[in-house]
């Protein structure tokens, strides 16, 4: 199953986009910038959600149900970004994120679950929460949800397995800037995306 | 210079700040607390930027949307000056000699800046005939400055080189 992976990686690495960005650093920031401009409007749509149905915050004329109704759309596009800009960052060193227990834990395990939940969460929010007065099982669910946003699994890993490994981590940038022209094979390098 | 330096190496050098340096496990919450507050101080932000410009929940009034996530946005803000300055004081001689941090201090303070003049115009941007433009422009210009927090944040780790 790894070595599958690790080929595919390798293909993807030199598919024309990941090899635009490596030739040209500074799309590697505009990518970085995408992904967190995609990870903040999903987020700050999500805990305006969550904090709907565990009823914190001031007291609001809209119910939860109201509120996903006007948000749900930015939501969506929010993650939308954040994917384009992660898949986009990923692709640029894919054997070396495969390669990373932390990364793979993020996105074979804690993303799907994560977004499972979240979908969850919206389908029944819709008869949670309908009135201000929400169901228990419908708080505990925003909370569930309100954890999981903070992603704190996934960079908490990720980081952790790249501080151990500081030693041994080449800067991204730098070997970008060092990289000669565009090659059809590339070397697995780490990179300094955050998550 | 020297003496700004030196004083730069001193905090870094200092018993606290080496502590947390050396706990893995510290470092990182700081460094996650730092991420997920920011994506919180932006996200609550652009959603009342959003507000203003018409493009979602018009069933709320800008007051209703600015007293629901102004909060939050301060909370946010707070966890990350917090862990923001632990984050320079572990590595003070490269970021503090670091140009681009310098700029992304001054974009947040400029967009937190932008956040309370909209939470305090607020309500008087709630009129029957509609959103008015100078508060359009103000939310345009506030969700730019938030963007920018964003870019200058990605290139200080680019240009300083430290993660």
């Amino acid at each position: 199953m790894h070595s599958l992976l690790k080929s595919f990686a390798e293909w993807l690495e030199n598919t024309p986009v990941p090899l635009f960005v490596s030739d040209y650093p500074w799309t590697y920031q505009v990518v970085q910038f995408t992904h967190f401009t995609g990870l903040s409007l999903w987020l700050g749509t999500n805990i305006g959600l969550d904090l709907h149905l565990l009823g914190v915050g001031p007291k609001r004329k809209t119910s939860a149900a109201q509120f996903l109704k006007m948000t749900i759309v930015w939501n969506w596009i929010g993650l939308f970004i954040a994917a384009v800009g992660g898949l986009t960052l990923f692709s640029t060193a894919a054997t070396t994120f495969i390669d990373n227990p932390a990364f793979e834990t993020k996105i074979f395990a804690l993303l799907p679950i994560a977004l499972i939940w979240h979908i969850v969460v919206q389908v029944k929010t819709y008869s949670w929460g309908q009135t201000s007065d929400v169901p228990k099982v419908a708080k505990v669910a925003g909370a569930v949800v309100l954890r999981s946003d903070s992603r704190g699994g996934h960079s908490l890993l990720l980081a952790l397995f790249r501080r151990k490994h500081r030693s041994a981590d080449a800067t991204s940038i730098s070997l970008i800037k060092q990289s000669g022209p565009r090659r059809k094979t590339r070397s697995s390098h780490s990179r300094s995306s955050s998550f | 210079m020297s003496s700004y330096l030196q004083a730069c190496h001193a905090v870094q050098s200092s018993p606290f700040v080496m502590w947390f340096t050396d706990s893995i496990m510290i470092s990182l919450l700081i460094w996650l607390g730092h991420y997920v507050s920011s994506f919180l101080t932006i996200g609550s932000m652009v959603m009342i930027d959003l507000r203003i410009l018409g493009l979602t929940g018009k069933s709320q009034t800008i007051t209703e949307t600015a007293n629901f996530y102004s909060p939050w946005m301060w909370i946010g803000l707070s966890v990350v000056a917090f862990t923001g300055l632990t984050m320079i004081a572990s590595d003070a001689v490269s970021f503090c000699t670091s140009g681009i941090l310098g700029v992304n201090l001054l974009v947040t303070a400029v967009a937190a800046a932008s956040g309370v003049f909209i939470r305090k115009k607020a309500s008087a941007w709630d009129r029957p005939s509609g959103t008015p433009l100078e508060a359009k422009v103000a939310a345009g210009v506030s969700m730019l400055l938030w963007l920018g927090t964003i870019w200058s944040a990605v290139e200080v780790p680019a240009i300083t080189n430290v993660h």
